[in-house]
C-alpha cells in the first residue's frame, strides 16, 4: 500500500515536471491539485533581495580594484626606476671621484641600523595603511 | 540584449559596461543559491560580492562548454559553502551530512514566526524549506526557481543525478504532506 502511494507520488511529480497534464486533470484529482499548488508555491521567489544599483556597485568595486593594480605596479616601477638611477649615479661618481663614494659608503655603513630602521617603518606605515585604512574607506 | 560570447568577450577586453550587464542578469541566480545556503541575510550580500568578484577574475577560464548560469551558479554554491565551512562551526555537520535522512528530520512548527507566516501558504512552503538540510534545499531552489536541468544541478553540485532526482522526490513529498496538513487547519 505505502509502495503504492510511493509510486503514485512519484508519477504525480513526473508529469507535472514534464507538464503532462491538463487543467482538468489537475482539478479533478485532489493529490495532483495539491502538487501542482506546491510546485507554483516552489517557483516563488525568496523575499530576500539584493539592493538597489549592486551591479553599479559590483562594477565601481572592480573598477576601484583595476585602479588598485595600476597603481601598485606604477609603484614598482617608480621604485625599480629610482634604485637604477642611484646605482648608476654612484657608479659615475665611482669613476670620477672615487674618495668622495668611499667616505659615503662609510657614512652610511656607519647610520647602517638607523637607516635599516627608517626603511622598515617606512615599509610598515605604507603596509599597515593599505591594510586598514584605505580598506576600511575604499 | 548581448549574447553570452559576446558579452564574456567585452569584459574581458576590459569593457565595466558588460560587467554591469553580467552582474544585473546574474544576481538573483546568485542571490538564489547563496541564500539558499547561508541563512543569515547580513552575510549572503558579502558573499553574493565575492562570487561576483570570482566570477570577473576567473572569466578567462570559462570556456562555453556549459552555459554562463551554470558557470556562475557553481561558482555561488561552492563560495557559500566555502563561507559555511569557514565561518560557521554549528552549521558544519550539516553540509558534511548531506545525506540526512528527510524523514527523520524535525521542524519547528508551534514558534510565532511560524504562526505568523501559517496565513500565507507559499510563505509556510519557503519556512519548510528554509528548515529542510542543505542539499534539499539547493536541489529545490536550483530545479524549481532557476529551472536548471538535472544535468546542470550535476554540474553544480557535484551530485549524481540519482541523488538529485531523489532528493527532489522525497522533499516534495514530504512538502505536499506539510502542506495537505496546512490546508486542512485553515
Amino acid at each position: 500500500m505505502n509502495d503504492m502511494k510511493k509510486l503514485d507520488d512519484q508519477k504525480i511529480q513526473e508529469l507535472l515536471e514534464n507538464k503532462a497534464l491538463s487543467e482538468d486533470t489537475i482539478a479533478q484529482n485532489p493529490d495532483i491539485h495539491l502538487y501542482n499548488k506546491l510546485f507554483a508555491a516552489l517557483k516563488k521567489e525568496p523575499e530576500i533581495s539584493l539592493p538597489f544599483g549592486f551591479a553599479a556597485f559590483m562594477t565601481n568595486k572592480i573598477k576601484a580594484q583595476q585602479i588598485k593594480q595600476t597603481s601598485f605596479k606604477s609603484y614598482v616601477i617608480a621604485f625599480a626606476t629610482t634604485g637604477l638611477i642611484l646605482i648608476a649615479s654612484c657608479m659615475f661618481l665611482f669613476v670620477f671621484q672615487t674618495a668622495l663614494v668611499l667616505q659615503l659608503y662609510a657614512f652610511l655603513f656607519s647610520v647602517k641600523y638607523i637607516l635599516v630602521t627608517a626603511i622598515l617603518a617606512f615599509l610598515m606605515v605604507q603596509y599597515l595603511d593599505q591594510k586598514f585604512v584605505k580598506k576600511r574607506f575604499s | 540584449m548581448l549574447d553570452e560570447q559576446e558579452l564574456v568577450k567585452k569584459i574581458l577586453k576590459g569593457d565595466t559596461k558588460a560587467f554591469e550587464i553580467l552582474v544585473h542578469q546574474y544576481e538573483k541566480l546568485v542571490l538564489h543559491v547563496t541564500s539558499r545556503v547561508i541563512k543569515k541575510e547580513e552575510e549572503v550580500l558579502d558573499v553574493c560580492q565575492e562570487v561576483f568578484m570570482k566570477v570577473h577574475l576567473g572569466l578567462h577560464r570559462f570556456n562555453f562548454q556549459s552555459k554562463l548560469s551554470t558557470w556562475i551558479a557553481k561558482i555561488a554554491y561552492l563560495t557559500s559553502l566555502n563561507h559555511i565551512r569557514r565561518y560557521h562551526t554549528e552549521n558544519q555537520q550539516r553540509v558534511i551530512r548531506d545525506d540526512l535522512q528527510l524523514d527523520q528530520h524535525y521542524f519547528s512548527e508551534e514558534t510565532p514566526e511560524h504562526l505568523l507566516i501559517s496565513k500565507d501558504m507559499s510563505a509556510y512552503v519557503q519556512h519548510l524549506i528554509s528548515q529542510m538540510p542543505l542539499a534539499y534545499r539547493t536541489v529545490l531552489t536550483l530545479y524549481h526557481l532557476d529551472e536548471f536541468s538535472y544535468q546542470e544541478i550535476q554540474e553544480i553540485t557535484g551530485m549524481p543525478e540519482g541523488t538529485i532526482k531523489n532528493y527532489l522526490f522525497r522533499a516534495r513529498m514530504l512538502l505536499k504532506k506539510k502542506v495537505e496538513l496546512y490546508l486542512q487547519n485553515e
